[in-house]
């Protein structure tokens, strides 16, 4: 709770909450231990500061409750390592979903500076790839031809959105085409190092579409007294990769604020609008890639399985890579 | 080898510059490292405030960083802010924190701590800092190539640093390959340093200081001087083939097939390894972070015993313990790379050392927490550093534990939480002990005592601070915001938790602020501090028999140890210490 | 003006029985085994990792090989009796044997250099054309500056540091077995690598 309920960010995944739970135990052990510490220390430097006790006492104190102490700390690291991280992880390292539970294979290849992620297809089968073949702008996993790898005709790369359905098990086999990255998703408790050369399986299953999502993060925010001056202006820049939940004076629900928004609520009284963030699920970059590594940024776009199965339909219908994609995260916000 | 300049007159340059003495060295050390801390830490107040007030212009030193830093309008580039925490990381690193507590304080107080007239090798000793001297100017040199300092991270992580510093710069005058060729000198000074290290300690004990009554500080000295002595190779040998790599273009690090903002990476043949750096890399670096804190432990052990006035509780437990880590510290590298890829097996492996590891880092800090039950405590300037050692080197493990555990390091990984971890191992932990240790053995050095009004006024300030800048931090890190991103308001966790983040900042530059105290006290006290005695701390280790400063040979008559190093308030005695030096007959 | 000998520079120490010299450079040499091993293990992982050419792809000669581990072995041994002869007093033998050492090594860098790095590199064979050969060049390379450095220090003490056996013998000699023990060193890791690179 400690950790959970402040901290993290919301847990939409179906093994989160083990990681969570890990972290939170963790968590009360070191509070528990630290307060345990650090009152006894406390006491020692009142006790025995020098005024209160001129004369040390050359034998050693007598130890068993502090090696008892040692053996409990023993113990309940076992704990926490035989009885959770180890199990957990075997989880997330070791068991990929089998065909049986027919999961959405992906391929994620990241590159300085995004997010490139490679969808099969209908067929279900990805195309050939070779470095040659990349262009930055038209192919960035270096597809090859339809003509020449039937498999490739119906592929779809899609830049920096992840499109994925809720409730199903998504495997993504990530790779990269040039340095090291992190794929982070902190919401999907889900963190891997793509690493060139190498191409590194991981999986996990949402619980939440993105419209879920961002009722549990929906918060109130109190509007500045004035729609004009600093402090106006801080708020729309504070705010400005979040959405409007419900209409406010007439400005409807999934609307980034801008000053002319502002104005428009102030002037009609409103003193405090429900927001959360446009696009609730970031994939972040987590490992050192370069002058970009802070603007690696992809979203999410967790759908219901029809939802998902309608888009899917269409992407896959377009051979050439969707130059739509390439669209600024601000208008694609205005269109949520 | 001879050391010929006991009982010469040396003129002034090989006196005080290529002079041979160890303590001379450890002055030499002692403050060039300082000056590289505060430099260091310069580079992060300059960072601290782009993550602070992303975009604005900085104030004060924004308008002459230069081009290769920040904009006409004075924002630190994204490209500033890497090279930056780069150069933050690898001057505190090897250029700060590591030369002050082996080259300072080891140089300086271990040879007279075991009653040798000096080091084994005076000459190596020489030979080790300005190696060292040399690794740090080209560091530095780095800054002013075309191009910049290095920007890959103090870890150079292949193949981002291969490929790094590459455009629009010299083949060879480039940050990166200068960052490889500064760390193969450094690497090299810590390797000479340690063989003098062992030898000193074995070899030039004095007669009666067995091993187990050797100061604690020695010990650890001991023991860091393995861990350099082994561990320091193999990153020496990464940093010759990712040389290879960036000058002749071999593909050590390099996969085949790399594509670099579309451009096909065809120099390369490929075949090579990634993760071969990273192994390579931590097999030196986690051993480096004990390299980092043991000698803090042994200076706050010294202080502790001194201050509380009784035996260090468990002395042979401690011992025990610090080896048992170095050992253990060689078996846990891959804690660092639990994201790469890493099977059970591996995994499994690699977390369980690590819970074992901690196992005695905990019984250390309880042995200390227990020297002070029944205790007679004096508060002086150096304890109070130590003390706060103890709490803050206590969060900086407990928050090793989360990170340790594979499954909870999925979440923490490569978060602002894992700064927080480490920051409060070796800045509130070990830069404290150390500035604790400067205070402590500064009337050795100059045979006066630093300002005790002033010491407070760094103290106090610095603790607060200290914890300001480095507590928040766990609190970004579980808010999931990723280390080095050079805007973290790009992310809408990273705008929540921006009140978090500019409360670092403000605590780094107070921290900056609360070092004039110590600065002013360093200066002042050297040359008009209060004349003290040659034991003014009433200690009982060897050495405190020496004069205040120690002459060439230090000591008038070559001691002998009678007892253990910890011998305060030995029941029915007339003092409440017995210095190791004098012998029975005289106490009673 | 005296000067005065640190402890144990010459007498050894009950604990380790060495001098202070030799204690330093075994010390020494554990942390260039560690160098070694690290690179050692760097050609496993590269060798197993996939890309490696396949053995018969790479053509190092076996016979200058087989010449240059020749060379070193009996510099060793030329080595040892430089030493010997110091010991017992004869210097002017100790000396000729010294030279032997370094003209043997001359004659292995010569041989390396001329006859394998120059003729590979004038056949276009470069550290970027393999990683096999990238390996190659490095390990062999940092053992050379190994033979290098060895050369510099006997031909110091043969030449301006000679003065010490006037002065001192037994210091002198001592130095001379130190480099000795350093020269074996270099020795086997030169036998480590030959089969590694010119036979598997």
């Amino acid at each position: 709770m400690i950790a959970s309920s402040f901290w993290l960010p919301p847990d939409i995944s179906t093994h989160g909450s083990t990681i969570d739970l890990i972290i939170e135990y963790v968590h009360w052990f070191m509070v528990v231990l630290f307060i345990a510490w650090g009152s006894y220390f406390l006491y020692c430097l009142v006790r025995f500061r020098a005024g209160a006790n001129p004369k040390a006492t050359y034998r050693d104190a007598k130890a068993k409750p502090s090696k008892a102490a040692e053996v409990v700390v023993i113990i309940i690291e076992a704990i926490l390592l035989v009885g959770f991280s180890i199990p957990v992880w075997a989880y997330y390292r070791s068991d990929p979903p089998g065909n049986d539970k027919n999961p959405l294979v992906v391929r994620v290849v990241a590159q300085q500076f995004a997010w490139n992620i490679h969808y099969p297809g209908p067929d279900g089968k990805f195309g050939a790839t070779k470095p040659e073949l990349v262009d930055e702008a038209l192919n960035p996993v270096g597809l090859v031809d339809g003509s020449e790898d039937p498999a490739a005709a119906d592929d779809y790369v899609s830049v920096n959105i992840f499109h994925m359905p809720k409730d199903r098990d998504v495997l993504v086999r990530l790779s990269s085409k040039d340095v090291i990255h992190s794929f982070a998703v902190p919401l999907l408790r889900v963190k891997q190092d793509a690493i060139p050369g190498m191409e590194i399986p991981i999986w996990f299953k949402a619980e939440k579409t993105n419209e879920e999502t961002q009722e549990i993060m929906r918060r109130p925010f109190d509007l500045p007294e004035s729609a004009e001056g600093e402090e106006a202006e801080t708020f729309v820049k504070e705010n400005r990769l979040r959405i409007t939940m419900d209409e406010y004076a007439g400005i409807p629900a999934g609307m980034t604020l801008s000053m002319d928004h502002l104005k428009t609520l102030v002037d009609a009284g409103v003193t405090s609008v429900d927001m959360a963030p446009g696009f609730p699920v970031n994939i972040q970059c987590a490992q050192l890639c370069g002058l970009g590594h802070y603007r690696m940024k992809g979203q999410m776009k967790i759908y219901e399985t029809a939802d998902f199965e309608a888009w899917y339909a269409d992407a896959g219908k377009e051979e050439v890579f969707d130059e739509d994609d390439f669209d600024d995260e601000e208008e694609d916000e205005e269109d949520e | 080898m001879s050391s010929d300049h006991h009982d010469h007159n040396p003129g002034f340059i090989s006196k005080y510059v290529f002079s041979v003495d160890h303590k001379v060295i450890g002055v030499q050390y002692t403050v060039t490292s300082l000056l590289f801390l505060l430099f260091g830490f310069t580079l992060m107040m300059i960072m601290r405030w782009q993550l602070a007030y992303p975009g604005e212009s900085i104030p004060l030193v924004g308008g002459w960083l230069g081009q290769y830093l920040v904009d006409n309008n004075g924002v630190l580039l994204p490209e500033g802010y890497n090279a930056l925490g780069a150069m933050h990381g690898t001057i505190m690193v090897f250029l700060g924190v590591v030369p002050l507590a082996v080259g300072g304080f080891g140089n300086y107080v271990m040879p007279l701590q075991i009653g040798a007239p000096d080091m084994a090798f005076p000459k190596l000793n020489m030979a080790s800092y300005w190696v060292y001297f040399a690794g740090g100017v080209t560091m530095l040199s780095s800054f002013f190539v075309p191009g910049g300092a290095a920007n890959s991270g103090w870890t150079a992580y292949p193949p981002l640093s291969n490929i790094a510093n590459t455009v629009g710069t010299h083949p060879f005058w480039n940050g990166q390959t200068i960052w490889l060729l500064a760390m193969v000198l450094l690497i090299t000074s810590s390797l000479l340093g340690s063989v003098n290290f062992i030898v000193t300690i074995i070899h030039l004990r004095v007669k009666g200081l067995t091993m187990f009554r050797l100061p604690f500080f020695v010990w650890a000295q001991f023991v860091t001087s393995f861990l350099l002595l082994l561990a320091f190779p193999p990153l020496e040998a990464a940093g010759v083939l990712q040389l290879m790599d960036r000058v002749f273009d071999t593909s050590f690090f390099m996969p085949s097939g790399l594509v670099v903002s579309g451009v096909v990476q065809e120099q390369y043949t490929g075949g090579g390894s990634p993760l071969l750096w990273q192994h390579l890399f931590w097999f030196l670096a986690h051993p480096e972070v004990y390299v980092l804190i043991l000698p803090a432990i042994g200076i706050v052990g010294e202080i502790i015993a001194n201050n509380t006035r009784r035996p260090l509780w468990g002395y042979k437990t401690l011992v025990y313990s610090i080896i048992f880590l170095g050992f253990m510290s060689f078996v846990v590298w891959a804690h660092h790379m639990f994201l790469t890829g890493m099977g059970t097996a591996m995994s499994t492996f690699f977390q369980t050392t690590t819970m074992i590891i901690s196992i005695p880092s905990v019984v250390i800090l309880t042995a200390l927490l227990l020297s002070l039950w029944q205790a007679s405590i004096r508060f002086t300037v150096p304890m109070l550093f130590a003390l706060s050692f103890l709490p803050m080197f206590a969060i900086g493990g407990l928050t090793g534990l989360p990170l340790g555990l594979s499954a909870a390091d999925i979440q923490l990984h490569d978060t602002y939480y894992v700064i927080g971890h480490f920051h409060y191992v070796v800045a509130p932990g070990t830069i404290m002990a150390l500035l604790g240790g400067v205070y402590f053995w500064f009337p050795k050095v100059t045979g006066r005592k630093m300002s005790t009004m002033l010491g407070h006024l760094h103290f106090w300030p610095s603790f607060v601070f200290m914890n300001t800048i480095f507590f928040p931090m766990f609190m970004v890190g579980l808010a999931g915001i990723s280390r080095r991103l050079w805007d973290q308001t790009e992310y809408v966790q990273g705008i929540d938790v921006q009140g978090w983040v500019r409360m670092s900042s403000w605590g780094a530059w107070g921290l900056g602020l609360a070092q004039l105290p110590f600065i002013i006290n360093f200066f002042y006290s050297a040359v008009a501090g209060k004349k003290v005695d040659a034991n003014p701390w009433k200690a009982t280790t060897l050495e405190w028999a020496a004069p205040s400063p120690p002459p060439h040979g230090n000591f008038a008559e070559v001691p002998v140890a009678y007892r253990g190093p910890y011998e305060y308030s030995v029941p029915d005695a007339k003092e409440d210490f017995h210095p190791q030096h004098v012998p029975d007959t005289q106490l009673t | 003006m005296s000067s005065e000998l640190l402890p144990h520079t010459l007498e050894p120490h009950p604990v380790t029985g060495m001098y202070n010299g030799k204690f330093g450079l075994w010390l020494f040499l554990a942390s260039e085994v560690m160098l070694f091993g690290a690179l050692f293990s760097a050609y496993i992982l590269l060798r197993t990792h996939g890309d490696f050419p396949a053995h018969g792809e790479h053509s190092l000669s076996v016979t200058f090989g087989a010449i240059n581990t020749f060379l070193l072995i009996t510099s060793s041994v030329t080595m040892v009796m430089a030493w010997a002869s110091f010991k017992l007093n004869e210097p002017g033998k100790g000396k000729f044997y010294l030279l032997v050492t370094i003209l043997l090594s001359c004659a292995f860098l010569f041989i390396k250099l001329k006859f394998e790095y120059a003729h590979k590199i004038h056949d276009g064979i470069k550290p970027d054309t393999s990683t096999f050969y990238a390996i190659y060049y490095c390990m062999t390379g940092l053992h050379g500056l190994h033979i290098v450095g060895g050369i510099v220090v006997m031909l110091y003490l043969l030449l301006p540091g000679f003065g010490l056996w006037h002065k001192n013998p037994e210091q002198f000699t001592n130095r001379i077995e130190c480099t000795g023990l350093y020269w074996h060193f270099v020795d086997l890791v030169w036998i480590f690598l030959f089969p590694v690179f010119y036979l598997l």
